[in-house]
Protein backbone atom coordinates (compact mmCIF):
# COMPACT_ATOMS: atom_id res chain seq x y z
CA UNK A 1 0.00 0.00 0.00
CA UNK A 2 0.99 3.60 -0.47
CA UNK A 3 1.65 5.26 2.90
CA UNK A 4 4.21 7.40 4.75
CA UNK A 5 6.88 6.31 7.21
CA UNK A 6 7.16 8.63 10.17
CA UNK A 7 9.28 8.74 13.31
CA UNK A 8 12.65 8.64 11.58
CA UNK A 9 14.82 10.84 9.35
CA UNK A 10 13.33 11.28 5.87
CA UNK A 11 16.53 10.21 4.11
CA UNK A 12 17.51 7.26 1.89
CA UNK A 13 19.90 6.11 4.63
CA UNK A 14 17.17 5.95 7.30
CA UNK A 15 14.41 4.61 5.04
CA UNK A 16 15.55 1.11 4.02
CA UNK A 17 13.58 -1.45 2.01
CA UNK A 18 12.25 -4.31 4.18
CA UNK A 19 12.83 -2.47 7.48
CA UNK A 20 10.47 -3.65 10.27
CA UNK A 21 7.57 -1.23 10.74
CA UNK A 22 4.50 -0.85 12.91
CA UNK A 23 1.31 1.02 12.20
CA UNK A 24 0.93 4.58 13.54
CA UNK A 25 -2.64 5.80 13.02
CA UNK A 26 -2.78 9.51 12.27
CA UNK A 27 -6.11 11.26 12.86
CA UNK A 28 -6.81 13.81 10.13
CA UNK A 29 -10.24 14.99 11.28
CA UNK A 30 -13.37 13.61 13.02
CA UNK A 31 -14.07 11.22 10.13
CA UNK A 32 -10.74 10.28 8.60
CA UNK A 33 -7.74 8.51 10.12
CA UNK A 34 -4.80 7.45 7.93
CA UNK A 35 -2.65 4.37 8.56
CA UNK A 36 0.96 5.61 8.62
CA UNK A 37 3.91 3.48 9.70
CA UNK A 38 6.95 4.00 11.96
CA UNK A 39 10.09 1.95 12.61
CA UNK A 40 9.20 -1.03 14.82
CA UNK A 41 10.36 -0.89 18.41
CA UNK A 42 10.04 -4.66 18.82
CA UNK B 1 5.31 -14.15 -40.31
CA UNK B 2 1.63 -13.60 -40.79
CA UNK B 3 0.13 -11.42 -43.50
CA UNK B 4 -0.36 -7.76 -42.49
CA UNK B 5 -3.89 -6.31 -42.48
CA UNK B 6 -3.00 -2.61 -42.50
CA UNK B 7 -0.14 -0.21 -43.07
CA UNK B 8 1.09 3.22 -42.12
CA UNK B 9 0.96 5.12 -45.41
CA UNK B 10 1.75 8.59 -44.05
CA UNK B 11 3.77 9.73 -41.04
CA UNK B 12 5.11 13.04 -39.79
CA UNK B 13 5.88 15.06 -36.70
CA UNK B 14 5.16 18.74 -36.21
CA UNK B 15 7.35 21.03 -38.30
CA UNK B 16 9.07 22.21 -35.11
CA UNK B 17 9.84 20.30 -31.92
CA UNK B 18 11.02 21.65 -28.59
CA UNK B 19 9.76 25.06 -27.51
CA UNK B 20 6.85 26.22 -29.71
CA UNK B 21 5.26 29.19 -27.92
CA UNK B 22 3.24 30.32 -30.94
CA UNK B 23 1.08 27.17 -31.31
CA UNK B 24 -1.79 25.88 -29.19
CA UNK B 25 -2.47 22.23 -28.49
CA UNK B 26 -5.02 21.84 -31.29
CA UNK B 27 -2.69 23.68 -33.70
CA UNK B 28 0.04 21.14 -32.94
CA UNK B 29 -2.42 18.34 -33.79
CA UNK B 30 -3.33 20.09 -37.04
CA UNK B 31 0.27 20.86 -38.02
CA UNK B 32 1.25 17.20 -37.56
CA UNK B 33 -1.91 16.02 -39.35
CA UNK B 34 -1.32 18.22 -42.39
CA UNK B 35 2.33 17.11 -42.56
CA UNK B 36 1.25 13.45 -42.46
CA UNK B 37 -1.47 13.99 -45.08
CA UNK B 38 1.13 15.62 -47.34
CA UNK B 39 3.54 12.74 -46.71
CA UNK B 40 0.84 10.23 -47.72
CA UNK B 41 -0.05 12.22 -50.84
CA UNK B 42 -3.75 12.40 -49.96
CA UNK B 43 -6.12 15.18 -48.93
CA UNK B 44 -7.98 15.74 -45.66
CA UNK B 45 -11.24 14.86 -47.43
CA UNK B 46 -9.95 11.30 -47.93
CA UNK B 47 -9.95 10.68 -44.16
CA UNK B 48 -12.99 8.88 -42.75
CA UNK B 49 -11.58 7.59 -39.46
CA UNK B 50 -9.91 9.54 -36.65
CA UNK B 51 -8.21 8.63 -33.39
CA UNK B 52 -6.63 10.92 -30.83
CA UNK B 53 -5.88 11.36 -27.13
CA UNK B 54 -5.36 14.48 -25.04
CA UNK B 55 -7.56 16.41 -27.48
CA UNK B 56 -11.21 15.59 -28.17
CA UNK B 57 -12.03 13.88 -31.47
CA UNK B 58 -14.81 16.44 -31.94
CA UNK B 59 -12.29 19.29 -31.82
CA UNK B 60 -9.95 17.49 -34.19
CA UNK B 61 -12.74 16.74 -36.69
CA UNK B 62 -14.08 20.28 -36.54
CA UNK B 63 -10.70 21.96 -36.75
CA UNK B 64 -9.60 19.93 -39.79
CA UNK B 65 -13.01 19.68 -41.50
CA UNK B 66 -13.29 15.90 -41.29
CA UNK B 67 -16.60 13.96 -41.23
CA UNK B 68 -15.57 10.65 -39.69
CA UNK B 69 -17.52 7.39 -39.61
CA UNK B 70 -15.08 5.79 -37.16
CA UNK B 71 -13.72 7.39 -33.98
CA UNK B 72 -11.38 6.16 -31.26
CA UNK B 73 -10.65 8.36 -28.25
CA UNK B 74 -8.90 5.75 -26.12
CA UNK B 75 -6.98 7.82 -23.57
CA UNK B 76 -4.82 5.82 -21.18
CA UNK B 77 -1.78 8.07 -21.20
CA UNK B 78 1.30 7.98 -23.37
CA UNK B 79 0.69 4.63 -25.09
CA UNK B 80 -2.80 5.65 -26.29
CA UNK B 81 -1.47 6.27 -29.81
CA UNK B 82 -0.09 2.74 -30.04
CA UNK B 83 -3.52 1.45 -29.03
CA UNK B 84 -5.04 3.67 -31.74
CA UNK B 85 -2.85 1.87 -34.29
CA UNK B 86 -4.08 -1.51 -33.01
CA UNK B 87 -7.74 -0.43 -33.03
CA UNK B 88 -7.44 1.26 -36.43
CA UNK B 89 -5.96 -1.91 -37.90
CA UNK B 90 -9.04 -3.84 -36.73
CA UNK B 91 -11.38 -1.12 -38.02
CA UNK B 92 -9.73 -1.08 -41.46
CA UNK B 93 -9.81 -4.86 -41.64
CA UNK B 94 -13.52 -4.98 -40.83
CA UNK B 95 -14.37 -2.18 -43.28
CA UNK B 96 -15.56 0.42 -40.74
CA UNK B 97 -13.46 3.03 -42.55
CA UNK B 98 -10.87 3.31 -45.33
CA UNK B 99 -8.33 5.94 -44.27
CA UNK B 100 -7.49 6.66 -40.62
CA UNK B 101 -5.76 9.71 -39.16
CA UNK B 102 -4.16 9.35 -35.70
CA UNK B 103 -2.92 12.58 -34.13
CA UNK B 104 -0.97 13.68 -31.08
CA UNK B 105 -0.15 17.26 -30.12
CA UNK B 106 0.88 18.61 -26.76
CA UNK B 107 2.04 22.00 -25.58
CA UNK B 108 3.87 20.32 -22.71
CA UNK B 109 6.34 23.10 -22.09
CA UNK B 110 4.71 26.32 -23.32
CA UNK B 111 1.25 25.27 -22.01
CA UNK B 112 -0.66 27.06 -24.78
CA UNK B 113 -4.31 25.93 -24.48
CA UNK B 114 -2.96 22.69 -23.00
CA UNK B 115 -5.23 20.01 -21.54
CA UNK B 116 -2.94 19.74 -18.53
CA UNK B 117 -1.72 16.73 -16.60
CA UNK B 118 -4.73 14.82 -15.23
CA UNK B 119 -5.52 15.64 -11.60
CA UNK B 120 -6.96 12.58 -9.78
CA UNK B 121 -10.75 12.63 -9.94
CA UNK B 122 -12.37 13.19 -6.52
CA UNK B 123 -13.25 9.80 -5.07
CA UNK B 124 -11.21 7.82 -7.62
CA UNK B 125 -9.06 4.95 -6.38
CA UNK B 126 -5.93 7.03 -6.97
CA UNK B 127 -7.30 10.04 -5.11
CA UNK B 128 -8.47 7.89 -2.16
CA UNK B 129 -5.50 5.61 -1.70
CA UNK B 130 -2.35 7.33 -3.03
CA UNK B 131 -2.85 11.10 -3.17
CA UNK B 132 -3.38 11.46 0.64
CA UNK B 133 0.23 10.34 1.18
CA UNK B 134 1.74 13.17 -0.82
CA UNK B 135 2.11 11.83 -4.36
CA UNK B 136 1.99 14.56 -6.99
CA UNK B 137 3.37 14.21 -10.51
CA UNK B 138 4.80 11.14 -12.26
CA UNK B 139 8.24 11.51 -10.65
CA UNK B 140 6.72 10.70 -7.24
CA UNK B 141 4.74 7.67 -8.47
CA UNK B 142 6.40 6.14 -11.52
CA UNK B 143 9.63 5.75 -9.58
CA UNK B 144 8.08 3.86 -6.63
CA UNK B 145 8.79 0.30 -7.87
CA UNK B 146 12.39 0.89 -8.92
CA UNK B 147 14.09 0.54 -5.52
CA UNK B 148 12.57 -2.95 -5.26
CA UNK B 149 13.76 -3.75 -8.79
CA UNK B 150 17.31 -2.63 -7.99
CA UNK B 151 17.44 -4.53 -4.68
CA UNK B 152 15.96 -7.72 -6.13
CA UNK B 153 18.67 -7.81 -8.77
CA UNK B 154 21.57 -6.50 -6.66
CA UNK B 155 21.92 -3.37 -8.79
CA UNK B 156 22.98 0.15 -7.84
CA UNK B 157 21.60 3.51 -8.91
CA UNK B 158 24.22 3.60 -11.69
CA UNK B 159 22.04 1.08 -13.57
CA UNK B 160 19.66 3.95 -14.30
CA UNK B 161 22.47 6.30 -15.29
CA UNK B 162 23.77 3.96 -17.98
CA UNK B 163 20.41 4.01 -19.78
CA UNK B 164 20.58 7.81 -20.06
CA UNK B 165 24.22 7.80 -21.26
CA UNK B 166 23.61 5.40 -24.16
CA UNK B 167 20.48 7.22 -25.29
CA UNK B 168 22.37 10.50 -25.39
CA UNK B 169 24.78 8.81 -27.84
CA UNK B 170 21.83 8.25 -30.18
CA UNK B 171 20.53 11.79 -29.64
CA UNK B 172 23.94 13.20 -30.62
CA UNK B 173 23.30 11.82 -34.13
CA UNK B 174 19.88 13.48 -34.41
CA UNK B 175 19.67 17.18 -35.37
CA UNK B 176 16.08 17.37 -34.05
CA UNK B 177 17.00 16.05 -30.58
CA UNK B 178 16.66 18.56 -27.74
CA UNK B 179 19.78 17.43 -25.82
CA UNK B 180 22.75 16.34 -27.97
CA UNK B 181 25.89 16.88 -25.88
CA UNK B 182 27.54 13.63 -24.66
CA UNK B 183 27.08 12.77 -20.96
CA UNK B 184 28.88 10.31 -18.65
CA UNK B 185 27.59 8.12 -15.82
CA UNK B 186 29.20 10.63 -13.44
CA UNK B 187 27.29 13.49 -15.10
CA UNK B 188 24.01 11.63 -14.51
CA UNK B 189 24.90 10.62 -10.94
CA UNK B 190 25.91 14.19 -10.11
CA UNK B 191 22.81 15.80 -11.61
CA UNK B 192 20.19 17.26 -9.26
CA UNK B 193 18.07 14.88 -7.17
CA UNK B 194 14.41 14.94 -8.28
CA UNK B 195 12.76 12.03 -6.45
CA UNK B 196 15.02 9.41 -4.89
CA UNK B 197 16.70 7.58 -6.57
CA UNK B 198 15.89 9.55 -9.73
CA UNK B 199 18.20 12.39 -10.68
CA UNK B 200 17.48 15.03 -13.31
CA UNK B 201 19.17 13.22 -16.22
CA UNK B 202 17.19 10.03 -15.46
CA UNK B 203 13.94 11.94 -16.13
CA UNK B 204 12.38 12.87 -19.47
CA UNK B 205 12.39 16.33 -20.98
CA UNK B 206 9.30 18.54 -21.07
CA UNK B 207 8.82 19.95 -24.57
CA UNK B 208 6.19 20.94 -27.16
CA UNK B 209 5.35 18.98 -30.30
CA UNK B 210 3.13 16.51 -32.07
CA UNK B 211 2.94 13.73 -34.59
CA UNK B 212 0.42 12.04 -36.86
CA UNK B 213 -0.03 8.81 -38.77
CA UNK B 214 -2.22 7.87 -41.74
CA UNK B 215 -3.30 4.22 -41.92
CA UNK B 216 -4.94 2.29 -44.75
CA UNK B 217 -5.67 -1.38 -45.38
CA UNK B 218 -2.74 -3.48 -46.56
CA UNK B 219 -4.53 -4.08 -49.88
CA UNK B 220 -4.37 -0.34 -50.65
CA UNK B 221 -0.92 0.24 -49.15
CA UNK B 222 0.99 -0.63 -52.32
CA UNK B 223 -0.57 2.42 -53.98
CA UNK B 224 1.33 4.67 -51.56
CA UNK B 225 4.94 5.78 -51.74
CA UNK B 226 6.44 4.29 -48.57
CA UNK B 227 4.07 1.92 -46.71
CA UNK B 228 5.14 0.43 -43.39
CA UNK B 229 3.05 -2.61 -42.54
CA UNK B 230 1.44 -3.35 -39.17
CA UNK B 231 2.52 -6.95 -38.56
CA UNK B 232 1.24 -7.40 -35.00
CA UNK B 233 -0.21 -5.48 -32.07
CA UNK B 234 -0.91 -5.89 -28.36
CA UNK B 235 -2.42 -3.98 -25.45
CA UNK B 236 -3.32 -4.36 -21.79
CA UNK B 237 -3.92 -2.51 -18.52
CA UNK B 238 -3.06 -3.38 -14.93
CA UNK B 239 -3.97 -0.83 -12.22
CA UNK B 240 -4.33 2.96 -11.91
CA UNK B 241 -2.29 2.81 -8.65
CA UNK B 242 1.39 2.04 -9.02
CA UNK B 243 1.45 0.85 -5.40
CA UNK B 244 -0.88 -2.01 -6.38
CA UNK B 245 1.25 -3.58 -9.13
CA UNK B 246 1.28 -7.37 -8.78
CA UNK B 247 5.09 -7.30 -8.72
CA UNK B 248 7.32 -4.21 -8.48
CA UNK B 249 10.06 -5.84 -10.56
CA UNK B 250 7.95 -6.48 -13.68
CA UNK B 251 4.93 -4.96 -15.42
CA UNK B 252 2.02 -7.31 -16.13
CA UNK B 253 0.66 -4.91 -18.77
CA UNK B 254 4.06 -4.92 -20.53
CA UNK B 255 4.22 -8.73 -20.55
CA UNK B 256 0.65 -9.26 -21.80
CA UNK B 257 0.89 -6.56 -24.49
CA UNK B 258 4.29 -7.71 -25.70
CA UNK B 259 3.34 -11.37 -25.88
CA UNK B 260 0.18 -10.57 -27.86
CA UNK B 261 2.10 -8.36 -30.31
CA UNK B 262 4.82 -10.94 -30.98
CA UNK B 263 2.31 -13.79 -31.31
CA UNK B 264 -0.03 -11.88 -33.61
CA UNK B 265 2.94 -10.94 -35.81
CA UNK B 266 4.31 -14.47 -35.75
CA UNK B 267 7.84 -13.25 -34.99
CA UNK B 268 10.52 -14.19 -32.50
CA UNK B 269 13.00 -11.89 -30.75
CA UNK B 270 15.77 -12.65 -33.23
CA UNK B 271 13.57 -11.20 -36.01
CA UNK B 272 13.65 -7.72 -34.41
CA UNK B 273 16.10 -5.30 -36.06
CA UNK B 274 15.13 -2.15 -34.16
CA UNK B 275 13.35 -1.41 -30.89
CA UNK B 276 11.66 1.60 -29.29
CA UNK B 277 10.78 1.43 -25.57
CA UNK B 278 8.96 4.45 -24.18
CA UNK B 279 11.35 6.02 -21.64
CA UNK B 280 9.59 8.60 -19.49
CA UNK B 281 12.16 7.65 -16.82
CA UNK B 282 15.37 5.65 -17.09
CA UNK B 283 13.99 2.46 -15.54
CA UNK B 284 11.43 1.88 -18.29
CA UNK B 285 13.84 0.47 -20.90
CA UNK B 286 15.08 -1.99 -18.23
CA UNK B 287 11.55 -3.22 -17.49
CA UNK B 288 10.71 -3.19 -21.22
CA UNK B 289 13.72 -5.25 -22.34
CA UNK B 290 12.91 -7.87 -19.68
CA UNK B 291 9.11 -7.90 -19.91
CA UNK B 292 9.19 -8.14 -23.72
CA UNK B 293 11.55 -11.09 -23.35
CA UNK B 294 14.74 -9.67 -24.86
CA UNK B 295 16.55 -10.16 -21.53
CA UNK B 296 16.06 -12.37 -18.49
CA UNK B 297 14.89 -10.64 -15.27
CA UNK B 298 17.66 -8.43 -13.91
CA UNK B 299 19.88 -8.70 -17.00
CA UNK B 300 18.80 -5.59 -18.95
CA UNK B 301 21.37 -3.36 -17.23
CA UNK B 302 24.27 -5.58 -18.33
CA UNK B 303 22.71 -5.85 -21.80
CA UNK B 304 22.80 -2.05 -22.12
CA UNK B 305 26.23 -1.70 -20.50
CA UNK B 306 27.62 -4.22 -23.03
CA UNK B 307 26.43 -1.80 -25.76
CA UNK B 308 23.85 -4.12 -27.35
CA UNK B 309 21.38 -1.21 -27.63
CA UNK B 310 24.00 1.45 -28.46
CA UNK B 311 25.05 2.61 -31.95
CA UNK B 312 26.62 -0.43 -33.63
CA UNK B 313 24.93 -2.88 -31.24
CA UNK B 314 22.85 -5.89 -32.22
CA UNK B 315 19.55 -4.42 -30.92
CA UNK B 316 19.53 -0.64 -31.55
CA UNK B 317 17.05 0.90 -29.11
CA UNK B 318 15.54 4.38 -28.75
CA UNK B 319 17.52 5.59 -31.73
CA UNK B 320 15.96 9.07 -31.75
CA UNK B 321 17.43 9.70 -28.28
CA UNK B 322 14.16 8.80 -26.52
CA UNK B 323 12.11 10.76 -24.05
CA UNK B 324 15.29 11.32 -22.06
CA UNK B 325 17.07 13.28 -24.84
CA UNK B 326 14.94 13.64 -28.01
CA UNK B 327 11.65 15.10 -26.85
CA UNK B 328 8.84 14.38 -24.39
CA UNK B 329 5.67 16.43 -24.53
CA UNK B 330 3.85 14.42 -21.84
CA UNK B 331 2.48 11.53 -23.92
CA UNK B 332 5.56 10.31 -25.78
CA UNK B 333 4.11 7.23 -27.52
CA UNK B 334 3.60 8.96 -30.87
CA UNK B 335 7.32 9.78 -31.13
CA UNK B 336 8.29 6.14 -30.55
CA UNK B 337 5.92 5.18 -33.39
CA UNK B 338 7.36 7.89 -35.67
CA UNK B 339 10.93 6.70 -35.13
CA UNK B 340 9.96 3.07 -35.82
CA UNK B 341 8.31 4.16 -39.08
CA UNK B 342 11.37 6.23 -40.11
CA UNK B 343 13.72 3.34 -39.37
CA UNK B 344 11.65 0.88 -41.44
CA UNK B 345 11.43 3.44 -44.26
CA UNK B 346 15.20 3.95 -44.05
CA UNK B 347 15.05 7.72 -43.49
CA UNK B 348 15.94 8.10 -39.77
CA UNK B 349 18.60 10.61 -38.66
CA UNK B 350 20.55 7.79 -37.00
CA UNK B 351 19.55 5.13 -39.51
CA UNK B 352 20.12 1.48 -38.59
CA UNK B 353 21.10 -0.60 -41.67
CA UNK B 354 18.39 -2.75 -43.28
CA UNK B 355 15.55 -2.58 -40.75
CA UNK B 356 12.90 -5.14 -41.75
CA UNK B 357 11.16 -5.40 -38.35
CA UNK B 358 10.82 -2.64 -35.76
CA UNK B 359 8.97 -2.97 -32.45
CA UNK B 360 7.55 0.04 -30.60
CA UNK B 361 6.51 -0.50 -26.99
CA UNK B 362 4.65 2.06 -24.89
CA UNK B 363 3.51 2.69 -21.34
CA UNK B 364 0.47 4.60 -20.11
CA UNK B 365 0.15 6.16 -16.67
CA UNK B 366 2.46 4.68 -14.04
CA UNK B 367 2.72 1.13 -15.42
CA UNK B 368 -1.09 1.35 -15.65
CA UNK B 369 -1.39 0.53 -19.35
CA UNK B 370 0.71 -0.72 -22.23
CA UNK B 371 0.61 -1.25 -25.98
CA UNK B 372 3.06 -2.79 -28.42
CA UNK B 373 3.25 -2.50 -32.23
CA UNK B 374 5.32 -4.66 -34.60
CA UNK B 375 6.14 -2.84 -37.85
CA UNK B 376 7.33 -4.62 -40.97
CA UNK B 377 8.93 -3.40 -44.22
CA UNK B 378 7.24 -6.23 -46.14
CA UNK B 379 3.54 -7.14 -46.27
CA UNK B 380 4.22 -10.94 -46.16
Amino acid sequence: MMTNITGCAQTPEALRLDMPLEVAFAKQNEEITLPLFKPSEA
Amino acid sequence: MKRSKAAVVGAAETTQLGVIPNMSQVQLHADAALNAVRDAGISISDIDGIATAGESPESLAHYLGITPTWIDATGVGGCSFLMHVRHATAALESGLCRTVLITHGESGRSRIAAAGFPIPVQGSLLQQFETPYGTTGPATMFTVPVLRYLKAHGLGEEALAEVAVVQREWAAKNPRATFRDPISVDDVMNSRMISYPFRLLMCCLVTDGGGALILASADRAKDFRRPVYIAGTGESVETPMVSQMEDFTTSRAFRVSGREAFQSAGITHSDVDHLMIYDAFAHLPLYGLEDLGFCKPGEATAFIRERNTAPGGKLPMNTNGGGLSYMHSGMYGMYALQESVRQVRGIAAAQVPDVKISVAHGVGGMFAASSTIVFSRDAH
